[in-house]
């Protein structure tokens, strides 16, 4: 009875969408279309990345402009490990793990103790010092040529068949995104909406909020490390503009675009944003004033973001209940 | 046997003294009222206490332990919790997950189920915070401090903006716990503060000009001329 009610705890509309988008995804392999996997896979590699960042946006409340600094990192961890120590993709994704936390911990460390518009100076920064060094250590991450090669066949795992590698990133994406489901339905789940909500309420619960902000951090720099770590795999190459602040910036957009007050709001915004740049930028020469417009629209008219649209129109024809996706 | 020690405790805000070298002592299982007028001081001195401000000077110890160099969130492991005159918590998030931030920090999400029941919110818990009214909102407020397990609650304004019915129902749960927790009250209604406490200390522009069991104070001529208006 107590297992049965814990259950239904659980289950709720994101899951059940989160259950439905990994089983489509899992479909669009068997078409056997190399487009379509193209685009899936980096709607996985770039869901990834802005559910990973709006844990610290969406949740925390802290905004970030150096997340191309976590993203970087696992990119070039497993370009570096790849091609120097160990040949293997799939131990080159995990290694960019401890990197990442080692990297976020470092950085918590350095901007958390200060208030929120400090942050996004100092993750700023942080990050165009991370792009500066990838630039002028030539002799190691290979300057603005960036490093070529990183395998795809290794010792463990050969993922050079395009349906391997699709199923390698689907995996990755289900158990990260299952996972962050369970820490939005966990108790660290609500003590970090409750440290966007009211951070400074916090600490006279007991509770500390630089450790809180660490605890997001950390998750939030990890998974966007992972997202980096597939895509060099991915792609086979990785240059120092993923560390660019203006790459570090997507995930905000995406989270702003799907709505990042919505457990699945930035994973809808990855769907949108990479739709978009992959189809519509080959035919339309201004796309970027078009994606520009659209987000000014979205920001000054639908704050929710798509999701918030939603809720409001399925709120105005009384189904409101069947789309109470917030987490 | 003592629980709280103010000694000498300062808070300027530029040249503008807000609480000025304010010293005294409060025992285990006193019921005690801090008033004065709007700008005497009462909330900065609480602020000062459970350090949402530093002082300028003095000190404060709560049940033996110098607290005046811990931060906020030890205090409140401590034991000493405070609530606030506007109502301070975590607007979007549900009733529940209100009270559950505080059962999960002292293990008492067991009984958030109980707490809202004594306190008659039970019905509000799957609502979120915004959508219930003020006088629910001040409750949900106290249940969060009784999860807590607090040694001593201060209550910043409990009953303030509160209808008839709210106001008796507070003043209720308020004369319950006193038998059981070291409470202080900072309140401007007196019926409120006369019927709760054993003990009323009187501040204005900053210092304490009256302290003593509420029958001398009610008769104190200094504290009718300035507060209560020389009835």
């Amino acid at each position: 009875m107590y297992m049965l009610r814990r259950l239904r705890a659980l289950i709720d509309g994101n899951i059940i969408a989160l259950l439905l988008l990994i089983g489509l995804l899992g479909l669009i392999s068997f078409t056997g279309h190399r487009f379509y996997m193209y685009i899936a896979t980096l709607i996985m590699i770039f869901g990834i990345f802005a559910m990973g960042y709006n844990i610290l946006f969406g949740y925390a409340g802290l905004l970030s402009f150096g997340h191309g600094l976590f993203f970087g990192v696992g990119a070039y961890s497993v370009a570096l490990f790849t091609l120097n120590v160990y040949r293997d993709p799939l131990v080159g994704v995990l290694f960019s793990i401890p990197i990442a936390l080692l990297t976020s911990i470092i950085v918590g460390i350095l901007t958390l103790k200060h208030g929120r518009v400090y942050f996004a100076i100092l993750t700023l920064a942080l990050s165009m010092i991370f792009w500066s060094a990838l630039i002028k250590l030539r002799w190691l991450t290979g300057g603005s040529d960036g490093l070529v090669g990183i395998p795809k066949r290794g010792v463990l795992v050969d993922l050079s068949a395009p349906t391997v590698f699709y199923y390698f990133t689907l995996v990755f994406f289900a158990a990260i995104m299952l996972g962050l489901y369970m820490l939005n339905k966990s108790r660290y789940g609500l003590l970090l909406r409750a440290l966007g909500t009211n951070e400074d309420r916090l600490p006279f619960l007991g509770y500390s909020t630089f450790t809180l902000r660490m605890i997001a951090l950390t998750i939030s720099g990890v998974v966007s490390a992972l997202a980096g770590a597939l895509y060099a795999v991915f792609y086979s190459v990785v240059t120092p503009d993923v560390a660019y602040w203006t790459f570090g910036a997507e995930p905000l957009v995406m989270s702003l675009i799907g709505g990042s007050s919505y457990f699945l709001g930035p994973l809808v915004g990855a769907i949108i944003f990479v739709s978009l740049t992959t189809t519509v930028a080959r035919f339309a020469e201004y796309w970027m004033l078009l994606l520009g417009a659209a987000l000014i629209a979205m920001i000054l008219f639908f704050r929710g973001g798509l999701l918030g649209f939603l809720e409001s129109l399925a709120g105005r024809f009384k189904l409101g209940v069947y789309l109470r996706w917030r987490f | 046997m003592e629980i709280l020690r103010v000694e000498n405790i300062t808070k300027r805000f530029g040249r503008f003294v807000a609480v000025d070298n304010v010293s005294f002592t409060i025992s285990k299982g006193e019921t005690v009222a801090i008033i004065g007028p709007n700008g005497a001081g009462k909330t900065t001195l609480v602020n000062v206490i459970t350090k949402k401000l530093e002082p300028d000077g003095g000190r404060v110890f709560f049940d033996g332990i110098d607290i005046t160099r811990l931060p906020p969130q030890k205090i409140s492991r401590l034991g000493l919790i405070r609530t606030f005159q506007v109502v301070n918590l975590f607007p979007v998030l549900k009733v529940r997950e209100n009270l559950a931030l505080a059962g999960l920090r002292a293990g008492t999400t067991g009984e958030v189920e109980s707490v809202a029941e004594i306190l008659g919110i039970k019905r509000y818990l799957d609502k979120r915070l915004v959508e219930v009214p003020l006088g629910v909102q001040k409750l949900v407020e106290l249940g969060i401090s009784l999860l807590l397990k607090p040694k001593m609650l201060i209550l910043d304004e409990p009953v303030a903006g509160l209808g008839a019915e709210d106001r008796f129902n507070m003043v209720k749960v308020l004369l319950e716990l006193k038998k059981s927790l070291n409470l202080i009250v900072i309140e401007h209604d007196m019926d409120v503060v006369f019927t709760l406490v054993d003990r009323i200390i009187v501040m204005d522009k900053g210092r304490i000009i009256a302290d003593g069991k509420p029958e001398n104070i009610r008769e104190n001529k200094l504290v009718k001329e300035i507060y209560l208006g020389g009835e």
